[in-house]
């Protein structure tokens, strides 16, 4: 066993010098109090007010969440919203724009009762409050979101949490902010809608390992990989992540420090969720300080593996141009430059044009993921 | 109106249709209606002059026509011929010229109203109403500016047929243009008692909607729609003209009162709608290719009126649908406009009571009174109403976030090339609305010319004789697309848009060179 975890520790204790050296400085929007965010939201009701007193149309400035230009890159903390850069401006005599002025001032005043009340609700709380005015959870959500931007205030101190989809097993136990006591050892929990609350981590876990599906997930779980296999931890966010998986990924790291491996598809989209944990979206720029872990690393299934483990050609899916087009994007990403590897694992599945799931080794042998895959890849060091 | 005279304008302009090779291509004329009343029994005269006519004087037409017109009516001399001198001398030699007389003499108002409903959907001909005894002569004169193609009909758009505008009142910019929409052709079933009457060949209808004066200039301005009229045209006869008047209740934009977004467009003291005229022309086309005899057509013709609300009533469901569609393009702006208001409305309504809510559910004495101070009131209940009146005044009276013309379009475009903050604005950026407004006069300079009379009639003229085709030329968008085409000026759409576009680059350079000297 000790000799199996010899590259985890290695790659452990690289990490945790790295962190010791990296004297990057990025704000952090984690410690907002509640006066606060009520504050700030008075200050933004004061502008409006002090706008009409003038005679003129309300306006909200929200820093615009979808530009690349709006984006710089940290290597410690991933993707980091700009100070300057493109801004989007809310007119309330803007038909256009004012529906949308008026669902953040909804949003907003509902927001402003929380914090003063310390009290907590659900997005879907606010949307069910007015639905017809919302149209959709959707709608809500990016409205959330751009508060969380315009307060310049971490999403869970707004008081509005988000129903969580993340999964998580393995060797963990921790407290609740309502001090239940959840064990991961022995089942399968939901990621906490309260990751900031959770306190009392206790886990002699080695690595953390990020799946992408939860196919492959339960597949762990059934195959008992983090108690027959490797103490160690499995998490999904079942897809694209939500932020409370993201937050808990980030919370383990902080919290452990001990590797955090990703295990995607060997496709775009897979490339794609890995970069959301590691570097963040452009979306949640703004606080990816609280939802980024810089040192996660690919372990598979790497483009490279498809040849080596010689994949039969029916398991194997051919590149569409959207995959292409997708890739191609990534590559351009500025973070890109600092991972030469991956760009090279980009490139194999640029020229073979052919994608992998994770559950395309199931055609080598049915337990192959757990007994030889996972098993050969953290023996020996097989990630970038 | 006299029913003879009524027929002998049937002849005439079934005579023009049926020695017509291309009935697509609009020529310009001349229609003199003589009325002698000091004889007795009344002498009326029929005259024609003009390209619009000119196979009309043929021989065998000629006689052709006599023979009919012998058939209902007592042909005469003119008691004054020196009038058919005069018209002739104006509009070249006679094509169609017949007096008749008429037992009944049909009110002058009447055929005052005939004619200049006539002159509607034939807009490129004069039309003289002469009305001659041994007293007095009293003349009028039935002429449109603006004309606009469309199946062979020129269409009278003369933008003092919708009325006065504040703008045009006050010699503000205002769009001369007009903006016709094609509606389908449908073609139409006969019922069998139509068809038992005798009524035989195909019949289709053509529709087109215009609604107007235009605003594009002003998309912000309150519109009313005030009148809907609705012309009936069977082949190139004017046969109705249908008007109703729309209630205060119906289809209008709230009152802006005071509002801030039209004061800024253009300062007046009063800003009442500007009151709207929807305008729906029903072309019937009757097609039949089997009579060719004068009176056969004439005939048919007439069971087709006889009928035409039967026929109408018999293809409900189709006109309803055809109808339906031209009148949501027509008015896809204005009800855009209807849109946008109700949203402000309602949007209002959440912003004042979120706002509301925070300052009244804060703690923050410091915030609260700093809110009360700047809207100058004393307590939570009066800065509600305050902001609510004030919210009123911003907001209201705001439609559109575009403006609605090239021109202004390419305006902002280039204002917000010289600005250098990158700012990428969802909503109209402060001031815009006032700078509209300042540029307004040059941006009717470059896409709202007036032109004069003059310059209208050689450049129409130019335009209907060269163009083979009208309906390719101008609606090659199809059915339901709506034109933007100048009124008496519209020389080709191209041209005018080079010539926009010509006048743009200088107008953009002009603007660099400000930005320089800045």
């Amino acid at each position: 066993m000790h000799k199996q975890f010899s590259d985890v520790d290695t790659v452990r204790a690289e990490l945790l010098q790295n962190l010791v050296d990296d004297g990057e400085t990025v704000t952090n929007l984690g410690s907002i109090t509640r006066l606060e965010v009520v504050s700030r939201i008075e200050e933004v009701t004061k502008k409006i007010i002090s706008s009409l007193s003038m005679e003129e149309a309300p306006v909200l400035t929200l820093k615009s969440r979808s530009r690349w230009s709006n984006v710089r890159f940290s290597k410690l903390v991933g993707l980091l919203l700009t100070m300057g850069g493109t801004v989007s401006t809310l007119r309330s005599d803007c038909p256009s724009t004012v529906m949308k002025f008026a669902l953040i001032l909804k949003a907003l005043s509902a927001i402003y009762k929380l914090v003063q009340s310390d009290s907590y609700v659900t997005k879907r709380d606010i949307y069910y409050n007015d639905p017809q005015l919302f149209g959709s959870q959707k709608t809500l959500d990016t409205i959330v979101d751009d508060i969380s931007c315009l307060l310049k205030v971490p999403r869970r101190s707004l008081h509005v949490c988000a129903s969580t989809k993340g999964l998580i097993s393995g060797d963990l136990c921790y407290l609740e902010e309502d001090g239940t006591r959840v064990d991961c050892t022995s089942t399968v929990v939901p990621v906490s809608s309260s990751v900031s609350g959770i306190i009392n981590i206790v886990s002699s876990a080695k690595f953390v390992l990020v799946i992408e599906k939860d196919a492959t997930f339960q597949r762990l779980v059934d195959d008992e990989f983090c108690i027959n296999f490797y103490p160690c931890i499995i998490i999904t966010g079942k897809g694209v992540p939500d932020v409370n998986s993201r937050l808990m990924v980030k919370k383990l790291w902080e919290t452990l420090h001990i590797p955090v491996f990703a295990l995607m598809d060997a496709d775009p989209h897979g490339i794609e969720i890995m970069c959301i944990y590691k570097y963040g979206s452009i979306s949640m720029a703004f606080e990816a300080p609280t939802l980024t872990v810089s040192s996660m690393l690919w372990l598979g299934l790497l483009p490279s593996d498809i040849e080596s483990l010689g994949l039969p050609q029916d398991a194997l899916i051919p590149l569409t141009v959207a995959d292409e087009r997708k890739l191609n994007n990534i590559k351009k990403r500025p973070y890109m430059s600092f991972h030469p590897a991956w760009e090279k694992e980009m490139e194999l599945m640029l020229r073979w044009k052919q994608k992998a799931e994770i559950e395309s080794l199931v055609s080598i042998a049915p337990h192959f993921l757990t007994r030889v895959y996972l098993h050969n890849k953290l023996s020996y060091g097989g990630w970038i | 109106m006299a029913t003879k005279l009524k027929q002998v304008m049937r002849v005439l302009m079934v005579l023009i249709r049926s020695n017509r090779a291309n009935l697509r291509v609009v020529f310009k004329g001349g229609l003199l209606m003589l009325l002698s009343t000091q004889t007795t029994p009344a002498v009326y005269t029929v005259a024609a002059a003009g390209r619009w006519c000119s196979k009309v004087s043929k021989k065998n037409i000629k006689k052709e026509a006599v023979d009919t017109l012998s058939s209902f009516v007592s042909l005469c001399d003119c008691p004054y011929p020196e009038e058919l001198c005069k018209f002739s001398d104006n509009f070249g030699p006679l094509r169609f010229a017949y007096s008749f007389q008429v037992d009944q003499e049909g009110q002058e108002w009447e055929i005052e109203r005939f004619l200049q409903i006539f002159s509607l959907v034939h807009a490129q001909i004069t039309v003289i109403l002469k009305v001659r005894n041994k007293e007095h002569t009293h003349q009028q004169v039935f002429s449109v500016k603006s004309t606009h193609s469309v199946l062979g009909h020129a269409v009278a758009m003369d933008s003092t047929a919708f009325g006065q505008t504040p703008f045009s009142v006050r010699s503000l910019p205002s769009c001369s243009r007009v903006h016709p929409v094609l509606g389908e052709t449908l073609p139409l079933l006969l019922p069998s008692e139509a068809v038992e009457a005798g009524l035989c060949g195909e019949v289709s209808i053509n529709t087109m909607a215009v609604l107007g004066p235009c605003m594009k200039l002003y998309p912000n301005w309150p519109t009313r729609i005030s009148r809907i009229c609705i012309s009936f045209t069977l082949q190139r006869e004017f046969l109705e003209m249908v008007e109703f008047t729309v209630g205060d209740d119906h289809i209008e934009d709230p009152k802006p009162e005071c509002s801030r977004a039209v004061s800024q467009e253009v300062k007046l003291e009063q800003c009442h709608p500007v009151e709207q005229t929807l305008t729906i022309f029903l072309f019937i086309q009757l097609n039949d290719p089997f009579n060719s005899q004068l009176s056969d057509l004439i005939t048919n013709e007439e069971t087709l009126e006889k009928y035409l609300d039967k026929v109408l009533q018999y293809n409900g469901e189709k006109m309803r649908s055809v109808l339906r569609c031209l009148l949501e393009n027509t008015l896809k702006e204005f009800l855009k406009r209807k849109k946008s208001s109700e949203t402000f409305q309602s949007a209002m309504s959440v912003i004042l009571s979120c706002v509301n809510s925070i300052v009244i559910g804060s703690s923050n004495a410091a915030f609260r009174s700093s809110c009360l101070k700047s809207m100058k009131v004393q307590n939570t209940h009066e800065l509600a109403k305050s902001m609510q009146q004030t919210l009123q005044r911003v907001i209201n009276g705001r439609y559109t976030s575009r403006s609605g013309c090239t021109a202004q379009k390419t305006e902002e475009e280039a204002v917000s090339g010289q600005n250098n903050a990158e700012t990428c604005e969802e909503g109209l950026p402060g001031k815009r609305a006032h700078r509209d407004k300042e540029q307004s006069p040059l941006i009717s300079k470059r896409q709202c010319p007036d032109t004069t009379a003059g310059d209208s009639k050689a450049s129409t003229s130019g335009l209907w004789e060269n163009l083979p085709s009208p309906m390719t030329a101008m609606f090659c968008e199809g059915p339901g697309e709506e034109m933007c085409l100048e009124a008496t000026s519209s020389g080709l759409p191209c041209n005018t848009e080079k010539k926009n576009q010509e006048v743009e680059r200088e107008w953009l350079q002009e603007l660099k060179n400000l930005t320089e000297w800045d």
